[in-house]
């Protein structure tokens, strides 16, 4: 794997991985903050 | 007092202060107590910051004794590498330790998911951490390695990874824009908190800014994560940095800043249009002034210690 594309994949793949992990924590509380007020 | 001191100095608390912090979780789950939950979730994560200073003085301390006679560079690099593995494990802990205290803030329990996570991880950590430091207990003491080889199965993990990451082309500059990422994502969040408590942007609410606290937290970990490869990659070139000790330094400091914004009530209670107690106030400066000085640290390991 070249040097460029080496590090465009990776930081992107990465990068996407935080970005989805942070999006689904963040919805999931949420969701249950809501839920909680509801009860 | 060089790094073999701090090493000395340091290396027990990993693996007593995981038996004090996994105990009191496991009895909090006995006794269903809320506090010392929380109490216990600090010491998990209170320890897995201080493994990072333990880890790192490792490599000094192996550098004052690899030409000693009697001592074994295979066993220095085994447990090395053993280390490396329970540090992985241990900032996990303390990460998910970190988003439970979180979590406690919001919705007042812990979920499922994140006790049985934080149970698995603090015993695989403990695990390992305590047979890292055995193997460093053998390194010196030759009484407790009798009848056994010098070589265990892990071999030099730590020197593996070191190589992947100084003989890959693309590695470190990935590691270098990740950094970044990390860096952008962390003070991005934390700045905003920060400043909110000093007054700034006094109609929102701090409990609406808390809620992104955990992007900070990614932020952080992806910090942690690269700054780690940096330095198994070439340790030789923080190790006698004195940049590079201010900033993992301060670094721990700013760390546990920030669980006065997910543990204390002060600034939690602070609702849109008022202004936040002085202590809240203080916690918000020092934090600002910590992590600047993080950045400094970072920026200047070529100019005022040797590194690249």
């Amino acid at each position: 794997m070249t040097l460029v594309v080496g590090t465009i994949l990776w930081v992107v793949v990465i990068t996407a991985a935080v970005g989805i992990i942070g999006y689904a924590l963040d919805r999931s509380t949420a969701r249950q903050e809501r839920q909680e007020r509801q009860e | 007092m060089d790094l073999t001191h701090i090493h000395l100095l340091l290396n027990h608390f990993p693996t007593i202060g995981y038996i004090i912090g996994g105990g009191l979780f496991v009895l909090s789950l006995i006794t269903k107590s809320d506090d010392l939950k929380r109490a216990s979730l600090v010491v998990l994560l209170g320890i897995a910051l201080m493994a990072i200073p333990t880890y790192m003085s490792g490599n000094g301390a192996a550098d004052a004794i690899k030409s000693l006679p009697g001592v074994s560079k295979s066993l220095i690099e085994t447990h090395e590498g053993v280390a490396l593995e329970a540090i992985v494990f241990m900032l996990f802990t303390g990460v998910f330790a970190w988003l439970g205290l979180w979590q406690f803030r919001r919705l007042a329990r812990i979920p499922a998911w994140n006790v049985a996570a934080i149970l698995m991880l603090t015993l695989v950590s403990l695990v390992l951490m305590a047979r890292a430091s055995n193997l460093g207990g053998e390194i010196r003491h030759a009484e407790i390695r009798a009848g056994q080889g010098t070589v265990t199965p892990e071999g030099a993990l730590a020197r593996t990874v070191g190589s992947f990451v100084t003989d890959t082309p693309w590695m470190w500059p990935t590691c270098e824009t990740l950094h970044f990422v990390g860096l952008s994502l962390l003070c991005g969040v934390v700045f905003l908190v920060d400043l909110r408590v000093l007054g700034v942007m006094k109609g929102v609410s701090f409990a609406s800014l808390h809620r992104l606290l955990p992007w900070a937290a990614l932020g952080f970990g992806l910090n942690i994560g690269t700054g780690m490869l940096f330095f198994v990659g070439i340790p030789g070139q923080y190790i006698h940095n004195a940049a590079f000790y201010w900033k993992i330094g301060l670094a721990m400091l700013a760390g546990a800043n920030a669980v006065y914004f997910t543990f204390f009530d002060e600034p939690w209670f602070l609702g849109p249009g008022e202004d936040a107690p002085l202590t809240a106030k203080i916690a918000a400066v020092s934090a600002i002034v910590l992590w600047v000085g993080v950045m400094y640290c970072g920026s200047m390991l070529p100019f005022l210690g040797n590194s690249f």
